[in-house]
């Protein structure tokens, strides 16, 4: 029934081109307690799944992944920039890298209300970076905690307890990135993805989701809807480059596809122009 | 309406209530070459000590009594201690040298509940600070002042003249040798004195006298100079020995963030910082500040604050004495609190929680992303030369990627091999630094395109102009 559902609610939705494969036909809601909504992840098939239409609040959510740059934080920048929006502070504890700003500005996100603790962090810095997000989810004030644990490191389950219960009857919600190495190991987080991704996917295992039968689905993600802006212009840049080499430049292709004529306009004419103080150029061939 | 404190031979009070509660003591003053008793406590009194009497002549009574000479600075002391809790009351307080505190309470009556709450109060303070005082509450200043001396508790509302024809003229402040020219004329209580024509006695005894029973009975206006609290707090706490651990010293620490409280709280006042010193004897010494986001007066919050800097930064030696300091408070600030709009309350505990982190992980521990007007991404988002958020993105510019690798790194053969078979070469984005030359010649330039992985990521990586070096700026994540 529910697998119909969401078949259905793939197959009609246009715009976010998701699909589900469900590990069971007859999954059921384990407990009819009505639960708290969350934020929204701004992606169908995932607000329909989970219990909380969202993203849980007052709650552990853990994403284990190996790899950085996977589109792993484009799911969560449409709850963030909702969060800032909200005028919610968002703390990222522990990141692989600095945030970029002009990046977070392109996702809707006011990065003044974004604050990065220990970016690019050490195994050594890993216990200063978790009391740093029990101190934050204690006081409630953050939106969302997004910490990132180092791939390699097992954290100790009363850490995870201490952190789960930290979020606990607050409206902050806490990310957990952790490898995927802690994916066999138990967790008190009330949702746990396995995480993977190719160039056209992106598959969340769910291993976890409180108020769901562990049937453990499998989520998929069309990447080009996580990463919309990124697949647009590479659309854009493949087609431009096969143009280019082809000579197949002309004014009915501009006509024909808006793509191309956004990306022919980057570089027709082989000008410079400036803003604010920045000087850019674009290359014609090489 | 004045709040009159007298307190009871000071010169014994001033010294530690245990002492006084546990042998015979007397207090002695040297006047001339023969020192006197000028005030002694109940066990003494039991023992024949009596006031006025010659040091010698206590001592020979009893070897058990112990004298001890007057100390006017403790004595100054207890007054100030006094007059810093009942500053609770109200801000006009007056010290009045060996006789206690003379309260200007008019304003604070409504507040407290009226007289005898405000008479409760009182006692309760001077309970507080092992002190045995007399408290009336009357309508003019020296009379109540005079009616202290006569009688532990009292309220006089409005009619103070009954009250004052009552006293004997022992209780004002008239000179002894005054008080015994009177006597000789017979008159012994202030009602017999006010029978007298007020001129005669301008013109035998002078104005002064006349002039200050005016002013008890309320038919002359007194004004009194009020104390100014100490705005400044300085304490130390010293180790009888070495203390090793921080469990030895902590203690030391606890008290002295509730002194703090306290002058704070007596005040009605915040600070934003506060100085910790820590010496090891003359040998060694550490000094930091705590500095908060806004004004505190609670010793938990300074005690938190004072861990995560701890955590970060241990004292590196043995520690002998703890010094805190705090120069400068503001007056207590109530938020304003809107039942709407709870954003502004959210801010200014959020600055506090910024505070915290920073103190535990140093200042360098928290970033902002945010944009300026540099050309090179890894200058775009620092903090320190931040321009809050002007340069905006618009949705025709190219994608950024979430993760700026900063610095760049230098791409090796390999993965330029691998890359460029992913790279759509005819469209790089070229970012130039030309503005950073007067002559407007361009320094760097950087031919920026989109990499794919072999294990699915995407990265935006440049060519540097004109050496043809690879580098990662950053990660699509």
């Amino acid at each position: 029934m529910n697998a119909l559902f969401y078949n259905q609610l793939a197959a009609n939705h246009p715009v976010v081109r998701d699909h589900v494969r469900l590990g069971a036909e007859d999954v059921q809601d384990t407990q009819h307690k009505p639960v708290a909504p969350g934020i929204a992840t701004s992606f169908g098939v995932l607000d329909a799944f989970l219990p909380w239409h969202g993203w849980p609040t007052g709650a552990m959510t853990e994403i284990m992944t190996d790899t950085v740059g996977c589109g792993e934080l484009s799911l969560l920048l449409p709850a963030m920039a909702r969060l800032t929006q909200e005028k919610r502070p968002i703390l990222c504890i522990g990141a692989p890298h600095a945030l970029f700003a002009p990046a977070l500005n392109q996702a809707g996100i006011e990065a003044s209300r974004i604050t990065q603790i220990n970016p690019s962090s050490s195994a050594k810095l890993s216990k200063e970076n978790l009391w740093s997000a029990e101190q934050s989810l204690k006081s409630g004030l953050p939106g969302m905690v997004v910490l990132w644990s180092p791939p390699h490191m097992s954290c100790a389950p009363e850490t995870l307890r201490r952190l789960h219960l930290s979020t606990l009857g607050r409206e902050t919600m806490l990310i957990h990135f952790r490898g995927k190495s802690s994916m066999s190991q138990p967790s008190p987080a009330w949702l746990r993805f396995g995480f993977a991704a190719d160039d056209t996917h992106i598959r969340l295992q769910v291993l976890k989701c409180r108020g769901r039968l562990l049937t453990r689905p499998l989520i998929t993600l069309d990447r080009a809807s996580v990463q919309a802006r990124l697949y647009g212009q590479l659309r854009a840049a493949q087609k431009l480059d096969a143009a280019t080499t082809f000579g197949l430049i002309s004014d009915s292709l501009l006509a024909r596809d808006p793509s191309v004529t956004s990306a022919t306009s980057a570089i027709l004419p082989l000008g410079t122009y400036t803003r604010s103080g920045t000087a850019h150029a674009t290359a014609g061939t090489h | 309406m004045w709040l009159a404190l007298y307190i009871p031979a000071l010169p014994l009070q001033a010294f530690s209530h245990t002492l006084i509660e546990s042998a015979p003591v007397a207090i002695f003053e040297r006047e001339g070459r023969r020192p006197r008793i000028v005030a002694r406590n109940q066990k003494a009194a039991r023992l024949g000590i009596s006031l006025q009497s010659s040091l010698a002549e206590a001592t020979a009574l009893t070897d058990a009594l112990i004298t001890l000479p007057r100390e006017p600075m403790r004595e100054t002391a207890l007054l100030t201690r006094l007059a810093e809790a009942t500053s609770r009351l109200t801000p006009n307080v007056h010290i009045s040298e060996s006789f206690g505190l003379l309260l200007d309470v008019s304003a604070s009556l409504t507040l407290f509940g009226g007289t005898h709450a405000l008479q409760q109060q009182a006692q309760v303070i001077s309970h507080a600070q092992h002190t045995r005082t007399h408290v009336v509450l009357a309508p003019t200043a020296s009379g109540a002042r005079w009616l202290a001396r006569a009688h532990r508790q009292l309220v006089v509302d409005d009619n103070i003249t009954p009250w004052l024809d009552d006293l004997s003229l022992d209780t004002t402040d008239f000179s002894t040798e005054l008080i015994d020219e009177l006597h000789a004329l017979n008159l012994h209580g202030l009602a017999a004195l006010r029978r007298l024509p007020a001129s005669e006695l301008s013109r035998r005894y002078g104005t002064a006298m006349t002039l200050a029973l005016a002013r008890a009975y309320g038919q002359a206006t007194e004004t009194l100079p009020f104390w100014q609290p100490v705005v400044r707090f300085a304490e130390t706490v010293e180790f009888l020995d070495l203390a090793r651990e921080q469990d030895h010293w902590m203690p030391g620490v606890e008290a002295l963030l509730l002194q703090l409280q306290d002058f704070l709280t007596s005040r009605a006042a915040t600070s934003a910082a506060i100085r910790f010193r820590f010496h090891e004897g003359s040998l060694k010494l550490t000094e930091f500040s705590l500095q908060a986001a806004h004004g505190i007066h609670l010793a938990s919050d300074w005690l938190r604050l004072f861990n995560a800097r701890i955590e970060r930064l241990p004292i590196p030696h043995e520690i002998s004495s703890i010094s805190l300091a705090c120069e400068r408070i503001e007056p207590m600030q109530f938020a304003d609190v809107d039942l709407f709009d709870k954003s502004r309350l959210r801010d200014r505990e959020w600055s506090a929680l910024t505070t915290l982190l920073k103190l535990r992980l140093g200042d360098g521990a928290l970033r902002q992303p945010r944009c300026n007007a540099n050309a090179l991404p890894e200058s775009a988002n620092t903090l320190a030369q931040s321009i809050a958020s002007n340069l905006q993105v618009g949705d025709n510019a190219d994608t950024r990627p979430a993760w700026l690798v900063d610095p760049p790194r230098r791409l090796t053969e390999r993965e330029i091999t691998a890359f460029t078979q992913s790279i759509y070469l005819q469209q790089p984005e070229r970012i130039a630094e030309n503005w950073s030359h007067p002559d407007g010649s361009i320094s760097t330039q950087r031919d920026y395109y989109i990499a794919r992985t072999p294990d699915h990521r995407a990265l935006w990586v440049y060519r540097e102009r004109p050496r043809n070096d690879w580098f990662l700026q950053g990660v699509f994540a």
